[in-house]
């Protein structure tokens, strides 16, 4: 009776780490940094050059950096995709040059300044990420976040740079 | 326990200076409204939050927010799409209240028994108040509508003052003197009829615009680097001060050093402290015009042009904008830390 009793507990105590090895298995997973795929950034590409950013609620709220300017008002954030829309604004199709995390100068690309380098290091997570796009114009940034109604976040944009 | 005492003195302490410091209560919110704290942290503002001198509010589309003094009953109500900051800066040695409107529309009413009435701002001019009802309107490019509703107002702006009574308003551009006053019938400004205009007006001549914010920086900037000579001076005193302090508390003089502290040490240390909050001033008045003014224009000019570098109008502006940034960097920035951004 007493080594079933014993048995019984480490086969429960078995069951339980088991458990909590997926448990923290799962929590990792859950807490992996985002990365968009490339069909996910092309996705989102489609959506700037139909101006559907605005109809996609809380896909790109303040702060917000627009080149080296930081938006706090969501007001101007809206503005900003607004008035893209309304110029006709279309990123073409262009070659995904590179998708990659945040790096400690990566602020630098859109602006040797004070503001760019704290928006990146305060307004920004780990799962931001820093999306290179090279088109007709130029050479694009996006800074994007984990998914909003199935669209990468956007928390920045710069460009065209030649 | 001598070491438990002294931990709960200085916390003590610290809960009271954060009392001290804490200006107003927020009384009402409607809609979506962030304050940005002295941590430069942005979060969602509850009613009943206490708001500390620093600290901003920013209300989304269609949001509201008012705010109450915590010294009297007065009230503050932020409108829809405006940022309002409470400041702080020393005028004639004594710490005064600033209430910001930065961009957007903000009515306040002061109690008339209220002690030490604050200062009014928005990015281009400052006003005294007085038993006042007012109403304040800051646009896109730096324009502000200051219109009295009861009380008096004493308004500067361009190195100029007007004095406004019940029923009269006065528009400041950036930089510039106050505009002639007009009379003021008591209703609320269609701000976003007059921002529009604003806005008409910046993309007719964006270079002007950025050379009217270019002016006001400058005497923003101006004012600042006036008190660095004088902290200076502040120091140096501090300093000599304080090597007599430590020499008297060498020989044991204890009672010659507590008079050096009371009559020089500690006086000393405050005019420091008072000419450092006025140069912080100065910088953060400088952030917010920079950041919601200048940062709004390039906003909407590079976005009506955003495959177009060669439009006149944006190269124009953009000469006037890097100059103006280079001089920011330079002379701003130092008195900035990472919470203001």
């Amino acid at each position: 009776m007493r080594k079933r009793s014993i048995r019984a507990r480490f086969l429960a105590t078995g069951v339980l780490a088991a458990g909590i090895a997926a448990l923290s298995l799962m929590g990792s997973c859950s807490t992996l940094p985002y990365t968009p795929s490339e069909k996910k950034v092309q996705k989102l590409v489609g959506l700037i050059n139909r101006g559907g950013v605005l109809a996609v609620k809380g896909l790109s709220s303040a702060p917000f950096i627009l080149d080296g300017e930081i938006l706090l008002r969501q007001v101007d954030v809206d503005t900003a995709w607004s008035n893209l829309e309304a110029s006709g604004f279309s990123l073409g199709t262009p070659a995904i040059a590179s998708i990659a995390r945040i790096g400690a100068d990566s602020y630098a690309l859109f602006g040797d300044s004070m503001d760019a380098r704290v928006f990146f290091k305060k307004y920004l997570d780990k799962n931001s990420v820093l999306v290179t796009l090279d088109a007709a114009e130029g050479r694009y940034y996006l800074i994007l976040n984990r998914e909003v109604s199935g669209y990468p976040r956007i928390q920045g944009f710069r460009g065209p740079v030649e | 326990m001598r070491a438990k005492l002294f931990c709960l003195a200085v916390l003590l302490g610290v809960a009271a200076l954060a009392a001290a410091q804490q200006k107003a209560e927020t009384v009402f919110t409607d809609g979506d409204v962030n304050r940005k704290d002295t941590a430069g942290k942005i979060r969602s503002l509850e009613i009943g939050d206490k708001l500390a001198t620093g600290e901003s509010v920013i209300t989304k589309a269609g949001a509201s927010a008012e705010l109450k003094l915590l010294a009297g009953s007065s009230s503050i109500k932020i409108r829809q799409n405006s940022v309002f900051t409470l400041g702080e800066m020393s005028v004639g040695g004594t710490k005064q209240t600033v209430l910001q409107t930065v961009v957007g529309s903000v009515a306040m009413k002061f109690d008339k028994m209220a002690s030490a009435e604050p200062l009014l701002a928005t990015t281009s001019c400052v006003a005294g108040v007085r038993g006042t009802e007012v109403e304040l309107y800051a646009g896109m490019d730096g324009s502000s509508i200051v219109a009295v509703v009861s009380g008096a107002v004493q308004l500067q702006s361009g190195g100029q003052s007007v004095d406004l009574a019940a029923d009269e308003a006065v528009q400041v551009k950036p930089g510039m003197a106050p505009g002639p006053k007009f009379s003021w019938i008591g209703k609320q400004l269609d701000f976003s009829k007059w921002d529009q205009g604003n806005l008409d007006d910046y993309l007719a001549d964006p270079v002007a615009a950025a050379l009217k914010i270019e002016e006001q920086l400058a005497a923003y900037r101006a004012s600042m680097n006036e008190l660095f000579p004088q902290l200076d001076e502040q120091k140096e005193a501090y300093n000599t001060a304080f090597a007599q302090l430590k020499a008297l508390v060498e020989a044991k003089e204890d009672a010659k050093a507590q008079e050096l502290r009371e009559s020089t040490v500690f006086p000393l240390m405050q005019a420091q402290a008072l000419l450092i909050l006025n140069i912080r001033y100065y910088a953060l008045s400088s952030l917010s015009l920079r950041r919601f003014v200048l940062g709004g224009m390039y906003m909407q000019l590079k976005t009506r042009h955003p495959l177009d570098p060669s439009n006149s109008a944006l190269t124009g502006f953009l000469d006037v904008y890097a100059r103006i940034l280079k001089d920011f960097e330079d002379g701003i920035v130092p008195q900035l830390v990472d919470a203001d951004i």
